[in-house]
């Protein structure tokens, strides 16, 4: 079983994942509005976006608080729906997809690590790994417990499936997370701000946990970023300022 | 998934813990209700064995008159069975059905062990103007004044619990009052009744014995009489007041109260539900404290765990996925409430407490369950509605 976590950290230089030329594109965003609307107020969070993702990318998306990053991590995951525009994943247009639908391919091609993990904390590590697999038709019992292993054993936590969340650092809540992304075995992983609740050194950590991903396993990689050092070991760096992509 | 959410109730089994209890109290109030419900479902569905309708009591008090009364019984009896809307007259002094006396006494047939029975006194017209089905034998008439022992008429149970298969006709029996050691009398069994149950439908199925009493010309005093009067379909209040006229013609210093057998039998349903009212009220109130307990609960839960939803949609769960999980984890913890109390509630068959067939005891469970799973169902459907309707990005981006 390999472990990418530890291949990453024995690692002296993490480098980026060389570019190998554009593969195919998994997410092709046209025109793409999202606009809040209360009585009062409107609010643009993301102005006509077009924006493509090719398999196999590293690409880091930043900007500042507000400028619509997560939002757009959202339209991409199929969490939210744009105002306007369309959204192709793997060549096909979601917008008209039932939400049964969208929940199978957030399922099978889509796996999200978050800033503040979410993992559920009345369950234990191997079993919040799982949980995508829960809602996978056709994997049973056996083989859930297996996949779930498997994942954490890649980032290093295999000693630690009977552990609860609280009973874990940080930058382990976080693996635990990727670890649980991972299970599923997605094609994309999106990753809104995965170091920002780390201090320095484990959100090194996490970073080389992705990028070793990315390089070794070939899965395509969206992050929100703050953090301009790390969105430069990435293959592509977006910028957002209001809404709009300015770089 | 039933597996998931077990390890989720069992690790928040603090939070969840009082409401199972509340479901488990509830279970065993209903186990209750049920019970009586059954009990009363099984018992209207048994006929009293006889019939109530177009016969009036007339309760007559003797106010402690002087004049003999046995003769004016008759001429009573008379007067009032030639009446036009009048079909038969009865005596039936004091145990007429639906009334609060009942006269016990103890019955004992050579070879068998005593039998506490409920003694009905009454005479030839009884059993014809209350239809009462005759199985064996005969009902009281003229023959039985020359009879060397008196007549006695025995009900279906009365002829089980002594006989059995073996015949009762001609069998004597003996009887002592069960308060009053000097009253005896022995009689031998002339017929046999279907099953009478003086308090009708909700009346427990007894032994009644039947001895036969027309207007007694020993000289004996009573405080009261009861006269059973069949009428005619279509007979009314003039009808009624005709009757108590010519009693108070007769009988000068006498006074007379008229009911209809149907008005006793409301009366006596009405009383005999009582309990099983009180038993109602109870488990409303338990129901709508696990009204307000599954909804508290569910709201907080819903409030707690917008991030646990919105991730659970992050990871492939449909909005009916969401909705559906609730209402499963409800009813996965009414269900591991319920397992301790159906536990408790199998033993009032086990160990035959009470009297009470096994037959009540499922039926009392079987209503409770549904009833308790139902309402959590309905419950919890509103909840896990506007769960499911959360929002994932917007409950993702909540902290």
């Amino acid at each position: 079983m390999t472990n990418l976590f530890a291949s990453a950290t024995d690692s002296p230089q993490p480098a980026a994942a060389p570019v190998a030329g554009p593969g195919r594109a998994v997410l092709q965003l046209t025109g793409i509005e999202k606009v809040y609307q209360t009585r009062t107020i409107e609010t643009v969070a993301l102005n006509h976006v077009n924006l493509t993702i090719h398999q196999g990318e590293f690409v880091s998306v930043m900007g500042p608080s507000g400028c619509g990053k997560s939002t757009l991590l959202s339209i991409m995951g199929l969490l939210d729906e744009p105002t306007s525009g369309t959204l192709e994943l793997d060549g096909r247009p979601v917008q008209s997809y039932s939400d049964k639908e969208l929940a199978r391919l957030r399922n099978h091609k889509i796996g999200f690590v978050f800033q503040s993990y979410h993992l559920i904390n009345d369950l234990s590590v191997l079993d919040n790994v799982e949980l995508p697999l829960l809602y996978r038709a056709g994997v049973g019992g056996k083989e859930r417990r297996q996949r779930a292993y498997a994942a954490l054993e890649k980032v290093g936590l295999g000693a630690r499936t009977g552990h609860f969340p609280s009973q874990l650092s940080g930058g382990q809540r976080q693996r635990v997370a990727i670890a649980r992304a991972l299970a599923g075995e997605p094609e994309i992983i999106l990753a809104d701000e995965p170091t920002g609740n780390l201090d320095s050194v484990m959100g090194e950590e996490i970073m080389d946990l992705l990028l070793t991903l990315n390089r070794e396993q070939g899965t395509t990689i969206v992050m929100v970023t703050h953090d301009e050092q790390q969105a430069l070991k990435t293959q592509r760096l977006i910028r957002f300022f209001d809404g709009s992509q300015v770089s | 998934m039933i597996r998931h959410l077990l390890k989720l109730i069992w690790r928040r089994k603090a939070a969840n813990g009082l409401l199972a209890l509340e479901l488990l109290l509830t279970f065993l109030v209903l186990f209750g209700l049920g019970c009586l419900v059954a009990v009363v479902g099984l018992a209207l569905r048994q006929p009293p064995g006889f019939s109530y309708e177009q016969v009036w009591t007339l309760r007559l008090a003797t106010n402690n008159d002087t004049l003999p009364q046995e003769p004016t019984l008759l001429r009573l009896q008379r007067q009032l069975g030639q009446q036009p809307g009048v079909e038969v007259v009865s005596l039936a002094m004091y145990s007429t059905p639906f009334s609060e006396y009942i006269m016990n006494s103890t019955a004992t047939v050579a070879g068998q062990p005593p039998l506490i029975v409920a003694e009905v006194e009454t005479d030839d017209q009884f059993a014809a103007l209350l239809e009462m089905p005759l199985l064996e034998g005969r009902w009281f008439d003229r023959r039985d004044e020359a009879a060397g022992l008196p007549p006695i008429i025995i009900n279906r149970e009365m002829r089980e619990a002594f006989f059995g298969n073996r015949p009762a006709l001609g069998q004597r029996i003996r009887l002592q009052h069960a308060l009053n050691e000097n009253e005896k009398a022995e009689g031998r069994v002339v017929g046999v009744v279907g099953s009478y149950r003086p308090g009708g439908e909700l009346g427990p199925p007894q032994p009644v014995v039947f001895r036969r009493r027309v207007p007694p010309a020993d000289g004996t005093r009573m405080f009261a009489y009861t006269l059973l009067v069949k009428v005619k379909p279509g007979t009314g209040a003039a009808l009624e007041q005709q009757l108590v006229r010519i009693v108070t013609a007769i009988t000068k210093t006498w006074t007379v109260s008229a009911t209809p057998l149907s008005d006793s039998r409301a009366l006596a349903l009405q009383t005999s539900l009582a309990p099983l009212l009180a038993v109602g009220i109870i488990s409303a109130f338990l129901l709508l404290n696990v009204a307000l307990g599954l909804f508290g609960m569910l709201w907080q839960a819903i409030s707690q765990r917008r991030d646990e939803i919105g991730l659970r949609r992050a990871l492939g769960a449909t909005a009916t996925d969401i909705g559906r999980q609730f209402v499963v984890e409800t009813l996965v913890l009414t269900t591991l409430a319920l397992l301790p109390g159906l536990f408790i509630a199998a033993q009032f068959p086990l160990l035959g407490v009470l009297g009470v067939s096994t037959h009540v005891y499922l039926l009392g469970m079987l209503l409770a369950l549904v009833v308790l799973y139902v309402f959590t169902l309905l419950c919890t459907l509103q909840p896990s509605w506007l769960a499911a309707r959360i929002q994932p990005a917007v409950a993702l981006r909540e902290e």
